[in-house]
């Protein structure tokens, strides 16, 4: 338990240089957006920037990822907890549980945040069909269609696996809660 | 709790000390103290059946059912 939880302890610390480096590259990226104008393509996590985004919703998207970053990394300063308590074979306890709990609400809204961004970044892309056949693309029924299929795909492709760590570290929580209570039974039986 | 210890009174009847009888049972001062204080959340029946022994006393001697 003690070589894993040194183990994680390493993987904190090389996601928190990941995140960083990101947040030091958006910041470089709206630096340079202003000195010369352009707008990167990629914004964190692989988001597409669309060919026509103007510097301003550059500007917005950029803040809100870097908002984001600092997010991510407050929930591994609470996950470093965690493993601390690990390394002192303390794996029962309350606060675990209650630091799970809030990593996996903090993921959930991180994978709702993500989502968000996507979906706004996409609905603002102009439609490849708009371009083919204008009619059939300015049609209501075709443009809530591929609305509504963007968005199931967004959801399956990218927020889907965001929700399950999610779900999965919230089971988590709950049973270091439940062990925690049998711990204390346990301890308190005479 | 609705289940209330009454050891101090026994200690006091038989006129023993909690640390005589710790040793008696073979358990820990502190963990006396526990089920005296009714901190406990169970009691093994291995050492009601040695309190109980140490007391000459009868489980009901010890544990005391009140309605909260």
């Amino acid at each position: 338990m003690k070589k894993v939880a040194l183990i994680l302890r390493w993987l904190i610390i090389l996601f928190s240089l990941r995140l960083v480096y990101l947040f030091g590259r958006q910041i470089w990226y709206v630096i340079q957006s202003y000195l010369n104008g352009t707008v990167e393509k990629h914004v964190f996590f692989g988001i597409k920037i669309p060919d026509d985004f103007t510097q301003t919703g550059f500007l917005i998207v950029s803040v809100v990822s870097c908002a984001i970053l600092i997010y991510l990394f407050f929930l591994l300063y609470v996950f470093r907890k965690v493993i601390q308590g690990l390394i002192k074979n303390q794996l029962f306890i309350s606060e675990n549980a209650e630091q799970l709990v809030k990593i996996s609400k903090g993921l959930f809204f991180f994978g709702v945040v993500l989502f968000l961004i996507q979906f706004v970044l996409r609905m603002t892309q102009s439609f490849p069909a708009v371009a083919v056949n204008k009619g059939l693309a300015y049609s209501a029924s075709y443009d809530l269609g591929y609305k509504i299929g963007v968005t199931i795909n967004l959801l399956l492709s990218n927020g889907f696996p965001i929700f399950i760590y999610a779900l999965f570290i919230f089971i988590i929580a709950k049973l270091i809660k439940e062990g925690n209570l049998l711990k204390q039974e346990n301890d308190l039986t005479i | 709790m609705s289940i209330l210890v009454n050891l101090d009174n026994m200690l006091e009847k038989r006129n023993m000390k909690s640390n005589e009888l710790a040793d008696i049972i073979g358990i820990t001062t502190a963990n006396l103290s526990i089920l005296k204080t009714g901190k406990a959340k169970a009691i093994r029946f291995s050492t009601l059946e040695a309190i109980c022994m140490a007391l000459d006393c009868q489980p009901s001697d010890i544990l005391e059912y009140v309605e909260d």
